[in-house]
């Protein structure tokens, strides 16, 4: 796997995020940083969730939306992630429908829907665990605001103040809903290898 | 492994987005940044068909079409290229300088050059051209970063081992010749650029006529063979080899019969008019006209860390140096701002950006430069020639440049190559990174 044009190195580099906005009000094309900083990681968030196809066209739109949305950015935030993912989670409620059928194949058949065009990953992926199985299961089933708060912890190592931001929700919101989340996966994983379901 | 170790691990990590994917995104941002909605979705380009250039649907099959590049990750479309050469630059990092230093660029400069047989028929209206040999020269030149240092050319036939011929650069070779400047010389940039006008086309293959701004850097006039105006000094009296001078990157126009003129031949005076710098302006063939006089040593640098970030804004500022010397052609003179000059990577890649937006390209998926590396190019037929930029066909990064002569029945010809091997930032003149 190659990786990309580095879009998301130079990251480290340069003003905030916060910055880059404030100035883009003025100066529309300084928003374009904020593209390069984040949207490989955008796409990243969105084909983990549904595919990459839905994750190609996806992309773009965050960031129109963002650029259109920028003045309601609030810049004391450093770090625009947690509101491109926001609006990167909105958009993806549409494909919801999506979403659920993929965790549903996957939870019958193993093969994951939104990768299998891809021969290497599904060679990777017939390797399909009890485990993993039951874990799609859970998904497909979990209520939307659950599945936001969960993916974003565990695939995209948020924190709980991070997902409030995105999801625009309180942080007791949010540990009540991965809690919730949690115990549901627990509950169908129990009766396996007690190590997949130690606290946390 | 926990249960979210496991969520994480269900789908693993995807594989990261496709380049083209993320620079298609990018474009369409950019388009909404610059409040453009005339060019809804992803296609953003199309055969312009206004004002006169019908005559150009004849290559309309090479021109680029719409749609962003295709599934295969091929990219053969003249703004898909250009939008990937304009992000492989933005993502160049930055080379330092300080004022004192130079810039060193070291090229291939390939002219294949022609003769002109304009006697024959009683009644015609042209000279036949007639291919001349190939000659490839290495080239070194070394340009004050700030514009008020003495710079140098060196060259030598390209196989050679060979002394080197030599040619100053000086700053300010006479401070009592009268030229011209303009405003937005030099890498300033012109941001409020009055939108093209044809003022400059009238001039359209009239060697020496005269127009402002050609004391800048990087710029060339129409009607003379002198592309790198930033290497100034090569034309001036006694230095130069008239015919062998600069080759390999002809403007438009610049393989008129004024080319075999004796522009050059005049005795290696100092007689003012003989001094002028370095730009091969027109002056040495005709009286200067049109030139307000103007302090002879304006800083001229080749470390252009002023230019324009932005596309719109290079855009307004090539259309400015288009108008002042190369007839208009904003790709022509985005090719002389580059070839021997130093751009920033936010500035180069806005120039790509701008040039995407440019009508009427066309893409050869083989084009050669001087050094012989292949690459794709994108170009743009004006006055004859196809002046051409050529990328690498992976990294899209800018490999050089070439002009192909458009002959009669459809006959193609490469008319000059060249080829962009090193830039550096060097301390001291003839020292090599």
């Amino acid at each position: 796997m190659t990786v990309p044009r580095a879009v998301d190195e130079p990251a480290r580099l340069g003003p905030d995020d916060s910055t880059l906005i404030r100035r883009s009000l003025t100066e529309a094309e300084e928003f374009a940083a904020v593209f390069d900083r984040h949207a490989n990681a955008v796409h990243r968030y969105v084909s983990r969730r549904v595919g990459t196809v839905v994750a190609d066209d996806l992309t773009a739109e965050t960031f129109l939306v963002a650029f259109r949305q920028r003045q309601r950015y609030d810049l004391s935030q450093p770090d625009a992630r947690p509101w491109l993912y926001g609006i990167a989670t909105n958009l993806l409620h549409r494909h919801r429908r999506t979403e659920v059928r993929q965790y549903r194949a996957l939870a019958r058949t193993g093969v994951d829907p939104a990768v299998e065009h891809d021969a290497e990953r599904v060679v990777a992926r017939v390797a399909a665990t009890t485990a993993s199985c039951r874990l799609a299961a859970v998904l497909a089933k979990l209520p939307v605001g659950e599945r936001d708060v969960l993916l974003l912890i565990a695939n995209e190592e948020f924190d709980y103040a991070d997902v409030a931001r995105a999801l625009n929700i309180p942080i007791g919101t949010v540990r009540s809903r991965l809690h919730s989340a949690r115990k549901r996966m627990r509950a169908a994983l129990a009766d396996l290898d007690p190590r997949t379901h130690e606290g946390a | 492994m926990n249960d979210l170790e496991l969520v994480r691990e269900l789908r693993g990590d995807p594989p990261d987005a496709e380049p083209a994917v993320l620079l298609s995104a990018r474009f369409a941002l950019q388009r909404e940044m610059r409040g453009d909605t005339r060019r809804p979705g992803a296609g953003r380009w199309r055969l312009a068909t206004a004002g006169g250039l019908a005559a150009l649907l004849a290559i309309a099959v090479v021109v680029a079409q719409n749609g962003p590049p295709a599934p295969d990750g091929t990219v053969n479309d003249a703004a898909g290229i250009l939008d990937r050469a304009a992000l492989a630059a933005a993502h160049e990092p930055i080379l330092p300088a300080r004022p004192d230093q130079y810039v060193f660029v070291e090229s291939i400069e390939g002219y294949h050059g022609e003769t002109y047989d304009c006697d024959g028929k009683a009644d015609q209206s042209h000279c036949t051209a007639i291919p001349g040999p190939v000659k490839r020269t290495l080239r070194q030149v070394w340009s004050s970063v700030d514009g008020t240092h003495d710079g140098l050319l060196r060259d030598r036939p390209a196989k050679s081992t060979g002394a080197w011929n030599e040619t100053p650069i000086p700053f300010c070779p006479n401070a009592a010749t009268v030229t011209n400047a303009v405003p937005g010389a030099s890498g300033v940039p012109v941001t409020n650029a009055a939108p093209a006008t044809n003022g400059a086309r009238g001039a359209n293959g009239v060697p020496g006529t005269s127009q402002p701004g050609t004391s800048q850097p990087g710029t060339s006039q129409p009607g003379t063979s002198q592309p790198g105006t930033s290497q100034p000094g090569t034309s001036q009296p006694g230095t130069s080899q008239p015919g062998t001078s600069q080759p390999g990157t002809n403007q438009p126009g610049t393989n008129q019969p004024a080319n075999n003129q004796p522009a050059n031949n005049q005795p290696p005076t100092n007689q003012p008019a003989n001094n002028q710098p370095p730009t091969n302006q027109p002056a040495n063939n005709q009286p200067a006209t049109n030139q307000p006089p103007a302090d002879n040593c304006t800083p001229r640098p080749a470390y252009l860390i002023n230019l324009p970030t932005n596309a719109p804004a290079m855009t307004a500022y090539l259309r400015t140096k288009a108008n002042e010397t190369t007839n208009g052609d904003l790709f022509t003179a985005a090719g002389d701002l580059i070839r021997e000059a130093y751009l920033p990577p936010a500035s180069l890649s806005a120039l790509f950006q701008a040039l995407g937006d440019v009508p009427d390209l066309a893409v050869a998926q083989d084009a050669e430069d001087a050094a012989g590396r292949h690459g794709v190019s994108v170009g743009r037929d004006a006055h004859g020639f196809r002046n051409e930029l050529i990328f690498d066909r992976t990294t899209f990064a800018y490999l050089g440049s070439r002009t192909i002569a458009r002959q009669d029945a459809g006959k193609v010809t490469i008319d000059g190559q060249s080829a962009q091997l090193r830039v550096a930032i060097v301390d001291r003149l003839r020292q090599l990174p």
